[in-house]
């Protein structure tokens, strides 16, 4: 599938983040284990610094899976003085011709301009990961009809 | 550019940021980070270092962009160094991306920034990855 063709539903959605969480799994050379079984170790234990946050893998590598092909991507875990949020903040850029896919401008008076290059999400279940993967492959499908 | 310059628009920068400019006796951006890098103290508002950084970027460049900013902490505090990816809006290309080995490039570049010379150098970086762009 080429980015310029970019469709999906949401059952497509669901098994991309489930084939994302399998090759982790293989990857890591992981005991068979669910993503909600992860999510409940993830609820707990989210702040600890050895915990591995598995997140912003299983969310990229889904909306590679729907795209078709790599893309470049950086995101931030978003911290405030009492440790991580539980917020995701995921800048994605085209690695072919290296434009942001996650650029947007709005002004909220006529005269001031707000430039946001990211796309953030809290993600404390399941939905909340099926929400972040949606509203990524929806800023990056705007990007691509507005280009 | 001379340092000097780059200094100014830092100054004025981190004034604007900080609040200093209402205040009778301002703290310096170079105070500023004199005192994170002794103290690193996590209540630092920690983001006003790479956002005095992109607004003197702006300042010198008489253009906006879009950017992104991250603190990076260890396990206890900030460490210093800040992850920026820089935008021109105008063609949406990720200043800051740089091709690797594989089929993607990296999006962002990291500076340690502790003292004014590292906020001089992060300047000039930009200042440069502009001109090249």
């Amino acid at each position: 599938m080429q980015l310029e063709q970019l469709t999906y539903t949401e059952e497509q959605i669901k098994q991309a983040i489930e084939e994302a969480w399998q090759e982790l799994l293989q990857e890591a050379d992981a005991e068979d284990y669910s993503l909600e079984e992860y999510l409940e170790h993830y609820r707990k234990y989210w702040d600890e610094p050895d915990f591995p946050n598995d997140i912003p893998e299983i969310i990229m590598r889904a909306v590679e899976e729907i795209v078709g092909r790599p893309l470049s991507w950086y995101c931030e875990l978003v911290r405030d003085p009492a440790g991580f949020t539980g917020e995701y903040s995921f800048v994605v850029v085209d690695p072919r011709t290296q434009k942001c896919l996650t650029y947007r401008e709005y002004t909220s008076d006529g005269v001031n301009v707000h430039r946001f290059i990211h796309v953030a999400g809290t993600v404390v279940d399941y939905e909340d990961i099926v929400r972040l993967v949606t509203k990524l492959l929806n800023q990056i499908q705007s990007a691509l009809a507005n280009a | 550019m001379e340092r000097e310059k780059i200094i100014a628009a830092l100054e004025a920068a981190f004034a604007e940021i900080s609040g200093a400019v209402y205040e009778d006796e301002p703290e310096t951006f170079a105070e500023f980070l004199e005192s994170f890098k002794k103290f690193r103290d996590p209540e630092t508002p920690v983001y006003w270092i790479p956002w005095t950084v992109e607004e003197a970027v702006e300042e010198l460049t008489g253009r906006k962009f879009g950017w992104h900013e991250d603190a990076f902490k260890d396990e206890w505090n900030y460490t210093g160094e800040f992850g920026f990816i820089c935008v021109d809006p105008e063609t949406l290309r990720c200043l800051t991306a740089e091709r690797t080995d594989d089929e993607r490039c990296a999006v962002s570049v990291v500076f340690p920034i502790l003292s004014i010379d590292d906020a001089v150098k992060a300047v000039e970086y930009f200042l440069q990855l502009v001109q090249q762009a």
